[in-house]
């Protein structure tokens, strides 16, 4: 038989970035959801019960953080795991993710390609 | 005497490059009132002893007069400051904004590229990869450079460390390490690494911190000369965990050693040997030791070599605490 597809949503505003990691992964078997803001980014969670969650925080119609927070308090969307992928990097801005349920915090421009596919295959592992 | 009235001249100057009106300027206003004392002690005293000397109705209206004056002037004062303050905050926040901004594009372009090398959009001819790689390069330096815009930002505004947690100094040395062997290898430069005894954690933040590390090590190769060799050795005492990058390059002349570590400096020798960098590695580096609770330093003989060490604490206590 073969392994059902490992779904990934990617809310991310740069459709740019966007492109690269997603076609990255879906080369590596995944199954990428690609939305462009917060709201989309909730609805696609419940519609489609991805297997992690890779979220910006500056984003248009409702902010990463926001969107955490609705994702960690919705029984149903509770348990994805979330990757926070932003270059918003300041005090509390780590502290505040992580204790609203995030998994991981990555600042993109500290990390290469590699380094964030390496973190996303850590989390579905 | 001149060069402190220059010095204070240049106060009039930090207005005027803020665009304050010199009758918002603090230290103009603060001249301005000084006079108004002085002349309304002057002017008291004159009317008192020589016009009015049956009433004393006047002089005091007089006194009044001017403290009213200097209470206008006071309460300017204190606004302007505020204003200033405001200035500078705003500043800050444009800087911290607009590099964010900055590094959503770059990052794109750094994982566009990135993607395309990893051939899993097609296989690209030798020349064209090379064209790609050095595209990344300067992509590279350009993330770099926002990077310390951002941290100096950080370290006006006092707020460098962004998180602490436990630390292994010798982990995130082996990773920079292998990060700039391809560097030192383009450079004919030879790494060594030793670390003997078991070293502790110390309390930091680890994303600074290899800051500091990279840019001590990348500063050992960049003035090295080509087949010379850079030593990395970390040691500790009873208090501390210390690093020394030792290199046998090109030294800092005696005359330059007491501006190693000012915003923007390179040192001509630097300048001449024509290396890529923006002088604000040290200044960011030791300011992150140091909001940490430890000591940077260096030694260095002119085409001797350098050694460049930090120490920090095993347990900081202040910061164990909060
Ligand atoms: N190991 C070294 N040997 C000789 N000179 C050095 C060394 N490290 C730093 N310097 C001098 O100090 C200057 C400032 O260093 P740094 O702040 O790291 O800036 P950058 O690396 O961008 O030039 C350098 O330009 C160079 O002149
Ligand atoms: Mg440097």
């Amino acid at each position: 038989m073969v392994e059902k597809k490992k779904k990934i949503l990617f809310i991310e505003d740069e459709a740019t970035l966007q492109k690269a990691i997603g076609t990255f992964l879906e080369a590596e078997g995944y199954e990428i959801i690609s939305v462009l803001d917060g709201e989309a980014g909730i609805a696609r969670a419940n519609k489609d019960m991805p297997d992690l969650i890779l979220l910006d925080l500056i984003l248009p119609k409702k902010d990463g953080f926001e969107v955490l927070a609705e994702l960690k308090t919705n029984e149903a969307t509770k348990k994805i795991p979330v990757i926070v992928l932003t270059n918003l990097e300041g005090i509390g801005y780590v502290d505040r993710a992580i204790e609203l349920g995030a998994t991981t915090y990555l600042v993109k421009a500290n990390y290469t390609l590699e380094e964030v596919i390496q973190k996303v295959k850590e989390a579905l592992a | 005497m001149l060069k402190w009235i220059s010095g204070e001249l240049n106060i009039f100057n930090q207005c005027k490059a803020n665009r304050i009106s010199i009758w918002q300027c603090p230290p103009f206003l603060f001249v301005i009132m000084g006079f108004i004392n002085i002349s309304a002690v002057l002017s008291s005293y004159i009317a008192a002893n020589k016009f009015f000397v049956d009433d004393p109705m006047i002089a005091a209206l007089i006194a009044l007069l001017i403290s009213l004056i200097t209470f206008i002037i006071g309460y300017a004062v204190v606004k302007s400051f505020d204003e200033m303050a405001e200035i500078s905050q705003m500043k800050s926040e444009f800087v911290s904004i607009a590099s964010h901004q900055l590094r959503t594009p770059l990052s794109a372009i750094r994982w566009t590229i990135d993607l395309i090398l990893s051939g899993k959009l097609g296989p690209q001819t030798e020349e064209q990869k090379n064209i790609l790689i050095n595209l990344q390069e300067s992509n590279e330096r350009m993330i770099n450079l926002v990077n310390n815009l951002l941290d100096i930002n950080r370290i006006e505004s006092g707020r460098i460390i962004l998180k602490v947690e436990p630390v292994s100094i010798v982990e995130i040395t082996k990773k920079t390490i292998t990060e700039l062997s391809n560097f030192a290898l383009a450079n004919n430069i030879g790494l060594e690494f030793e670390n003997n005894a078991e070293i502790p954690f110390i309390q930091g933040d680890p994303e600074r911190l290899k800051i500091v590390i990279q840019n001590l090590i990348d500063n050992a190769i960049k003035f090295s000369r080509s087949g010379g060799q850079a030593k990395i050795k970390i040691t500790k005492d009873k208090k501390n965990v210390m690093m020394t990058v030792t290199d046998q390059g090109i030294g800092i002349s005696k005359t330059e050693q007491s501006r190693m570590f000012q915003k923007f400096f390179r040192a001509k020798a630097a300048l001449r040997q024509q290396t890529v960098g923006s002088g604000l590695g040290l200044y960011i580096s030791r300011a992150i030791i140091e909001s940490l609770g430890g000591k940077l330093g260096f030694q260095s003989e002119e085409n001797k070599g350098s050694i460049f060490w930090f120490k920090l604490p095993i347990y900081p206590p202040k910061f164990l605490k909060s």
